[in-house]
């Protein structure tokens, strides 16, 4: 392997955006740009000859990662037009949020009757919801899949994240259950005086719980 | 006697495909049996190499695969897929009509 060749091509590949397509392309150059070095020093050219005319050739990377990036321009401005309209969405809700308690204020102050003033205030409030859910129930997920790094560990740690809902999921029995039977406990035997241990073995249960995930997980 | 290199860039595609009918191959490789065959006259540049690979391959004409490199390092080979057998044997024929025609005009 040649180091030098390498070194050269990963400092062309510096400014490149760190994507599974780039690190290829990176790859690629290099085991090339090795081939034709190796056989024009067997041509009989000095290294350092050799080393400038494969670099020479390879030129501009910027270009080429510019070109990578363009055969995928639907992809760009597509995500791009679906941002802008989360923003409008999001923006007018906060908006109508605003003007709901501001409708509130003014309503109370015309000393008009409560219902009135809370009613104005739930259908802003509402509508503003409705706006909002909507929005993002219908929102498109991504329907491209995107070749890069950012795709991998957005995967990776949505995997991560379904085992940390099952940890919540099992954490909020474990307390729920514990209050109940705590309760139970307490109200049948009158023990209130020691009945409250069952929160540290409730603790207790869960920290075993959270350990055994970990060992899981290895 | 300079060479167009503007006609040959436009069979970049054609050229690969006609190389990777042979057997699979790597861009280095590909672009030293282009230098062979033209006596060192036409060579492509890395770009318009790195480029072609990309499209042919969005195209389904050619995959790719990572094989051993001499050195260690991974080295990326094409193959020609069914479709870009197609292509290039539809290539081949549409120059054949194109040259018969050149030919007959000048």
């Amino acid at each position: 392997m040649n180091e030098k060749i390498r070194k050269e091509v990963n400092t062309l590949f510096e400014n490149a955006p760190n994507t599974k397509r780039a690190n290829d392309l990176k790859d690629e150059i290099i085991s090339n740009a090795e081939d034709k070095y190796e056989d024009l020093v067997k041509q009989g050219k000095k290294e350092e000859e050799a080393l400038q005319t494969v670099m020479k050739e390879i030129g501009d990377v910027d270009e080429l990662i510019e070109e990578l990036n363009k055969t995928n321009p639907i992809h760009k401005e597509y995500r791009e037009e679906a941002r802008k309209k989360t923003g409008l969405t999001v923006s007018i809700c906060v908006g109508l949020y605003i003007l709901s308690v501001i409708t509130c204020v003014v309503l109370d102050e015309l000393e008009l009757p409560d219902f009135v003033t809370v009613s104005g205030f739930l259908a802003i409030a509402g509508l503003a919801t409705c706006v909002l859910i909507y929005h993002f129930m219908t929102k498109p997920k991504y329907t491209k899949y995107e070749d890069t790094m950012v795709e991998e560990f957005k995967e990776w740690k949505g995997k991560k994240d379904k085992n940390k809902e099952i940890k919540k999921a099992i954490d909020s029995i474990l307390w729920t259950l514990t209050v109940i039977i705590y309760l139970i406990v307490s109200f049948t035997f009158g023990i209130w005086y020691i009945s409250w241990i069952i929160f540290l073995i409730a603790s207790l249960i869960e920290n075993i719980i959270k350990l055994l995930f970990k060992l899981g997980e290895e | 006697m300079s060479i167009r290199a503007d006609i040959i860039r436009g069979h970049t595609e054609t050229i690969i495909l006609a190389h990777l009918m042979k057997g699979n191959s790597y861009g280095y490789e590909i672009n030293k049996s282009i230098k062979e065959k033209t006596n060192n006259r036409y060579e492509l540049n890395d770009a318009t190499l790195y480029c072609a690979f990309r499209r042919l391959e969005e195209s389904g004409y050619i995959t790719s695969f990572w094989g051993e490199g001499n050195s260690g390092a991974r080295r990326r080979y094409y193959s020609i897929t069914n479709q870009g057998i197609e292509f290039y044997k539809k290539n081949i024929e549409e120059w054949n009509l194109t040259k018969e025609l050149i030919d007959k005009l000048i």
